[in-house]
């Protein structure tokens, strides 16, 4: 339902930008007494207390740096002021992290959080919070017990008030506290970070969500600023997935108000709530939701009513979870409350005095003084006589205005709650020492029960070291470090990989058996084999543009995608050509042009698009004859409306070519230069570990490929290793591959599952062949297709593909030779900018290059300036399976149904497997074909057959005469045999026991339930039920011997149950068939 | 290993009077004639193959080892359905081998295997021992055998003892025998039954064609029979059944590579049953063998595909010496369900249709 703002415009009430909000406090302890007073509050960071540890909690400590970076690890003793330690667990020694470049430290929490112990909540300047017992007060100090520190003295000037302190069980929750408890959204979530606390983000169309339990009356307070014009959603009630339709209430920008949005299946309302100017800005707000009544009221921080919206039509379903939109702008969430509300609202108060609240709700105006430890007294001094205030009846007590704190470089927040702010001086020993402003004495504070270390100052990173490798980022399981590659060589306990974090004075080296990558440029992205494109429809050719058509010449269809390397399209920006053919193309690629259909080959479809668009689109032939790029090649597009850059793209990139926008207009070259920096015809070796080597390939044999290579010595691979290898770039002009082509051209058919083809060789002009290579010299292939030896012309092939067989989908030897990692030692493999692909066992790290020793390639030296990516350990497999060539894996054709109902049935089944073997018969009366009935209780004293069937089913017909000569063989011994049909007419019947010539008693399960009651899920099944009128044996199936299985069971049945089993001859055969 | 054209023929030669022992010196005179002869007949490289290749002769030289080294002092070997039958089949696995049975690298296996089947063998009845199985590999090998080893040599004090053409024929004795008893023509387990399959029946079968191509008399009408039995069992797709009234028909592809090879050894390709075996068979060459016996139809696809289309044993070939080479343990043997000794000979049989120096794989 969609309202209209006119129509509900409510006049706007009090709109304020508020600097510092006021904070509600429902005492528990004195509901009805003292609820709901407002208090002063500076930003301040919590959570809920005594409540279960919130999701997305660490498991472990993790260390965040300004830069991004996270790395999970234990916090070490510091080398010096100002300095924290980290040990990672993938790494040998701690790194020595300056504090500044540090953002936070969020530490595990317990399952259940400690609450916080003490009289009072004293709250500091700068945010702090103490929890603890009042002392004593000393002139300008107070003193305070706090149970992690014990006695400290504070300068009252730093106390900006205290309050009794209750446990806080109608807090839901108060954060936020980082991430914990958010998590990013469905519709997208990224670009959100921790700030002090607090969560920011600057990035566009980007949603956080917290699952958040949203009482049916509930006071939620937030409290959000930014620093350009904002444009967000805060969303109550978005938990349930997300979803556009639930009811909900939103606080949204519109134009230049912030206003509330309440919304249910039959009603939409909307009120503004205050105005937003331009610029930076907060909004401190309390609403108070009254779910049952469908209403809420906003406030202001100081008690000031800004909007009350009521819903009619129903009631809001409870809601739950917090969603917050960012459209557009920058965000920075500081403060969220949700706690139930006992349903009183707030009164106005004079912000601006100290004061204090008693618990009957009363509030005195003045500034406490002093107190009297032994008297259990507040001394107030008015402006004539001094007061005394009984402690007991103080709730609150306001003493300062929030001022300017002293900028601290850290704070420290426990799980308790309490949380105080410093310099930080050193790390030793379990503890922290903070100098704080206000406090004399250094304070030390447990490490035990922190909950995170913030940083309040924004740091810059320390640079990097000039003398170290280029700057990349170090990706592990739980570890994301920008940072350099320093001088190492290989130890027992040490890689010869060390890392040196930015940030941090030191590097350390890694341990053994990590697995991750480095990433130092992110590579072009490979393109895959793509969705195919549909067929042009038959008998027309035509390109209908913007409505106007174009006819071409023969039709063809087809657009070739080329796996490997040399498909790694990098887009070229334009040189900045000028002159008026430039400018006109320029323009001319921002045109929307709508494409109904294009079936053409592609040289008419330029002239078509030269002429709708007037402009010239010259063309480069000597660069693409150079490529090999034939012009006539088919190009199809599919109906859509996009400018005319993506029509263009959409028709070049195919066949290898780009445009470049010059003094002639827009020129179509060929992209082969940039897509392949090896160079068009450089063959190329790809391996399953992923490696890709550029090599001149002197020929295969039936052990592996004989080749040479610059980047090394090495002139053989064996065959289990390798993966493809290029010979030529791929065709063109080639027919796609549709899926369906590709799943059969890779399907094994189950007669070949001992004869497996090998190889796919991949033709220059787009077919492909299955078969198995035994050899190749410098002129032909012979290939062995389906056992029978052909010789291919070697300068056919563009590409041959390795299929092995533990790649086949059901192998049970999985990775045997897909790259089984070495045991030891650090294993590499350096993705190079040129495309090159190498794995080895690295050794030493020095002079900005890597050494080491491949199994195939022998020593290797990678430069660090060289490489795009390292990967490490285990992520080698994992990133080379998702290369493209690693794709192409035969499949098994599907069993068929028979084979896999037959097994475990048949022959080798002993017909006591089912659990219904040993239980009584179930009981049945069923009609029989002949017009009489049969009543199995009647049966008993009778061995009775029971043989499920149908016309149709073919394996029972082939059991069934089986099963009737065994019943004839023992009808002496009052064996009897009840076939039983399952829902068939008796007209289907008599037909087939006609047609086969069948004499048997048949019962008529029409509507199946006797098979249901003897499980009869697939037919023949035949029971044996014996003369105690239980189960003896049940078969499913039949099969060929099924008889002599049957006779065999049928005797056993008759036979009294003391005589020993019948013996089986004893000359076994050798061999049967 | 290079071949000796002086060795090879002794294994080829189809004609021997029973009983009738020559010199070494005759023998190879005798075969170098009839090789020659016969080589007029069909073109010499399928008769004696192309260059044996090294894989075939690695994995070849590999199982003959480990069968050297597994047989008894008394010649048998052990572990799983061991027994004459099993000592026929390693037995030929050395004689295939190419090397010289009574002076070569074999000879004495080849006399210790020779020995012990004639001495299990029943001196009243002829039978060999432990099931018809075991008595049709058992008369194959000894007619393998028979005239290729020199019997002066067979028994260190020979006293008494059965030559191998005394037992051969004694050996084809028991086996009319027991058909003349059986309503099917053919044979079962017991010498005694009284039906019949086609697995056993092509032990006995092939056992008799060895004997009577190595010139033992074997009468017509018991071929007839047996080739008869083989008829009635066969589908007109190339299917054959394992017995009459007990279950129909199948793929099993080593009952249709019986049927086969029996029609061919008994000169009867112009069977239109044989024409649908080795239609079938030729038409899946890939296929996987089904059962849990793959060495057993490879022994016998082996053959039939020779004997019918040497071209589709080509190809079935290449693939079975890729299977075994995967297959084959690092002892040399291959497993199977039958014991490693019967495994091996199986599988070695099959490959020794690269060799061709066994009589009974010649076409």
């Amino acid at each position: 339902m969609k309202i209209s703002r006119e129509t509900s415009w409510r006049p706007l009430k009090g709109s304020s930008p508020l600097e510092r909000g006021l904070r509600f406090c429902a005492l528990r302890t004195f509901r009805g007494l003292c609820i709901l007073c407002p208090l002063a509050l500076l930003l301040a960071v919590g959570m809920a207390r005594g409540a279960e540890a919130p999701v997305n909690a660490p498991l472990t400590a993790v260390l965040n740096l300004m830069n991004g970076g996270i790395v999970a690890g234990t916090l070490q003793d510091s080398k010096g002021p100002a300095r924290v330690g980290w040990l990672s667990p993938h790494f040998v020694a701690p790194f020595d992290f300056d504090v500044n470049a540090v953002n936070a430290i969020h530490f595990p929490l317990p399952p259940r959080l400690p609450k916080a112990a003490g009289d009072f909540r004293f709250e500091l300047s700068a945010g702090d919070v103490l929890f603890g017992s009042l002392m004593g007060w000393e002139g300008s100090d107070i003193l305070l017990e706090v149970p992690q520190i014990g006695r400290v003295r504070l300068k009252q000037s730093e106390v900006q008030r205290f309050y009794r302190w209750c446990d806080s069980a109608d807090l839901v929750y108060l954060g936020p506290n980082g991430m914990t408890g958010w998590q990013p959204s469905s519709t997208g979530g990224k670009g959100w970070r921790e700030e002090f606390g607090h969560l920011v983000t600057d990035q566009e169309a980007s949603s956080l969500s917290g699952d958040f339990e949203i009482p049916a009356r509930a006071v939620i307070e937030f409290d959000v600023s930014w620093k350009k014009k904002p444009d967000f959603a805060i969303v109550l009630g978005a938990g349930e997935a997300d979803k556009k339709t639930t009811p909900t209430w939103r606080f949204e920008i519109w134009d230049g108000d912030l206003v509330i949005q309440g919304e249910n299946e039959l009603e939409a309302d909307v009120v503004a709530v205050q105005k937003i100017a331009s610029g930076a800005g907060r909004a401190h707000l309390i609403a108070y939701l009254d779910q049952p009544a469908g209403r809420c009221r906003v406030f202001s921080t100081t008690g000031e009513t800004l909007a009350d919206l009521k819903l009619g039509g129903g009631k809001l379903p409870a809601l739950n979870g917090v969603r917050i939109d960012n459209k557009r702008g920058d965000l920075r969430l500081e403060r969220l409350r949700i706690a139930r509300w006992g349903g009183d609202l707030p009164r106005e108060v004079q912000t601006d005095k100290p004061r204090v609240h008693r618990i009957d709700g009363s509030i005195i105006y003045g500034k406490i003084t002093g107190y009297d430890a032994a008297a259990q007294e507040f001394i107030m001094r008015g402006d004539e006589a001094e007061t005394r205030l009984a402690a007991a009846q103080i709730a609150i007590v306001v003493l300062a205005l929030p001022v300017d704190a002293e900028p601290r470089a850290i704070r420290a927040t426990y799980q308790d709650g309490s949380q105080l702010s410093g310099e930080l001086l050193e790390i030793n020993e379990g503890f922290l020492s903070l100098a704080i402003p206000g406090i004399k004495s250094r304070v030390r504070l447990p490490v035990a029960g922190l909950r995170s270390l913030i940083s309040l100052r924004h740091g810059d990173m320390p640079p990097a070291s000039a003398d170290a490798g280029p700057v990349g980022t170090l990706d592990l399981e739980g570890l994301r470090l920008r940072g350099q590659l320093i001088d190492g060589d290989e130890e027992p306990a040490a890689s010869c990989l060390a890392w040196r974090p930015l940030g941090s004075a030191n590097g350390s080296p890694l341990r053994h058996g990590i697995s991750g990558r480095i990433l130092y440029r992110e590579p072009p992205p490979s393109k895959r084999v793509s969705a195919p494109v549909p067929a042009a429809p038959r008998g027309g050719m035509q390109v209908v543009v913007n409505g106007r058509v174009a006819v071409g010449g023969a039709m063809r269809v087809g657009v070739a995608v080329v796996p490997g390397l040399a498909a790694n399209a990098n887009a070229e920006k334009a040189p900045d050509a000028v002159g008026p053919e430039a400018d006109k193309a320029r323009r001319a690629l921002d045109k929307p042009t709508t494409v109904d259909f294009v079936a053409l080959p592609l040289e008419d479809c330029l002239k078509f698009f030269q002429e709708y668009h007037e402009l010239k689109i010259p063309i480069d032939h000597e660069a693409l004859s150079q490529a090999g790029v034939e012009l006539n090649q088919p190009i199809t597009l599919k109906r859509a409306e996009m400018p005319f850059r993506r029509v263009l793209k959409q028709i070049l990139e195919p066949a290898g070519l780009k445009y470049v926008i010059d003094e002639e207009g827009l020129k179509i070259t060929t992209a082969a230069k940039v897509t392949n920096p090896r160079g068009a015809e450089q063959p190329a070796l790809y391996l399953r570990s992923g490696d890709s080597i550029p090599c001149e390939i002197l020929g295969i044999d039936e052990s592996g490929i004989h080749f040479t290579t610059t980047i090394s010595d090495a002139t053989f691979v064996p065959h289990d290793k390798i993966k493809a290898l290029e010979l030529a770039n791929s065709p063109s002009n080639a027919i796609r591959l549709t899926k369906s082509k590709r799943e059969r051209l890779l399907m094994l058919p189950r007669m070949q599952k001992e004869s497996q083809p090998t190889h796919l060789i991949h033709s220059r002009y787009g077919d492909y062949l299955r078969g198995r290579i035994v050899a190749m010299d410098e002129r032909n292939v012979t290939v062995e297709i389906r056992l029978e030896t052909k010789i291919v012309p070697r300068e056919r092939i563009a590409q041959i593909i390795w299929l092995h067989a533990d790649e086949l989908d059901d192998s049970e030897s999985k990775p045997v030779a897909a790259g089984a990692p070495a045991a030891d030692g650090t294993r590499l493999q350096a993705l190079r900018s040129d495309g090159i692909r190498i794995t080895f066992i690295a050794e030493r790290m020095a002079a900005a290059t890597l050494s080491g020793k491949s199994d195939i390639l022998g020593p290797c030296h990678v430069q660090l300036s060289q490489i795009d990516q390292l990967f490490l350990g285990g992520a080698i497999e994992r990133a080379a399976a998702q290369l493209v060539y690693q794709q192409w894996k035969l499949h098994n054709a599907p069993e068929p149904k028979f084979a896999l109902d037959d097994a475990g049935s048949g022959d080798g089944e002993s017909g006591l497997e089912s659990p219904l073997v040993g239980k009584v018969a179930p009981d049945f009366e069923l009609p029989l074909l002949d017009g009489k009935k049969f009543h199995l209780a009647d049966a008993r004293g009778h061995v009775v057959i029971l043989d499920f069937w149908a016309t149709w089913c073919g394996p029972c017909l082939s059991a069934m005469p089986q099963v009737d000569r065994v019943a004839r063989e023992f009808t002496d011994q009052g064996v009897r045999l009840i076939a039983i049909n399952l829902e068939e007419t008796p007209k289907q019947i008599t037909s087939m026991l006609e047609r086969h010539k069948f004499e048997m008693t048949v019962a008529l399960d029409r509507d199946g339930g006797v098979a249901q009651k003897y499980q009869a899920q697939s037919i023949p099944q035949t029971v044996i039920i014996d003369r105690e009128g239980k189960i003896a044996r049940l078969y499913v199936g039949g099969g060929a011997h099924f008889e002599d299985q049957l006779r065999e069971a049928v005797l056993a049945v008759l036979a009294p149950p003391t005589d020993p089993a019948t013996d089986t001859p004893k000359d076994s055969p050798p061999v049967t068939p | 290993m290079p071949l000796n054209l002086d060795e090879r023929p002794i294994f080829e030669l189809p004609i021997w009077a029973a009983g009738q022992r020559m010199s070494l010196v005759g023998m190879a005179f005798i075969c170098l004639l009839v090789s020659t002869s016969t080589a007029m007949a069909q073109a010499p490289n399928v008769r004696y193959g192309d260059l044996v290749p090294r894989d075939v002769r690695e994995m070849y030289d590999r199982g003959l080892q480990f069968l050297a080294t597994s047989q008894t002092e008394a010649g048998h070997w052990n572990g799983g359905d061991v027994g004459p039958g099993g000592t026929g089949l390693a037995l030929m696995v050395f004689l295939a081998s190419g090397e010289d049975p009574n002076f070569g690298l074999y000879s004495n296996h080849v006399r210790r295997a020779l020995r012990a089947i004639i001495s299990q063998q029943d001196a009243a009845t002829g039978f060999l021992g432990q099931s018809m199985y075991h008595h049709g590999f058992g008369m194959l090998g000894l007619a393998e055998a028979y005239g290729a080893v020199d019997e002066r040599n067979l028994w260190p004090d020979r006293k008494d003892q059965r030559s191998t053409g005394q037992s051969l024929e004694l050996a084809v004795r028991a086996a009319i025998t027991s058909q003349k008893r059986n309503t099917m023509g053919a044979w079962r387990y017991s010498p005694s039954s009284t039906d019949a399959d086609t697995s056993v029946s092509g032990s006995v079968l092939v056992g008799l064609l060895a004997a009577r191509n190595a010139g033992i008399e074997v009468p017509d009408e018991s071929i007839e029979k047996a080739i008869s039995f083989y008829k009635s069992m066969t589908a007109p797709s190339g299917q054959v059944a394992y017995a009459g009234g007990m279950g129909g028909f199948d793929e099993s592809l080593a009952r249709i590579s019986i049927g086969t090879l029996v029609y061919a050894i008994a000169r009867r390709k112009d069977l239109t049953q044989y024409k649908a075996t080795i239609g079938y068979l030729k038409q899946r060459i890939e296929t996987p063998a089904q059962g849990g016996w793959p060495e057993y139809t490879r022994y016998y696809q082996a053959q039939a595909l020779f004997q019918g289309d040497v071209d589709a044993w080509e190809k079935w070939n290449k693939l079975l010496i890729r299977q075994l080479k995967q297959s084959q343990q690092a002892n040399g043997s291959f497993q199977s369900q039958h014991g490693p000794a019967i495994g091996t000979s199986m599988s070695l049989l099959a490959l020794a249709l690269n060799y061709r120096f066994l009589p009974i794989y010649e076409r």
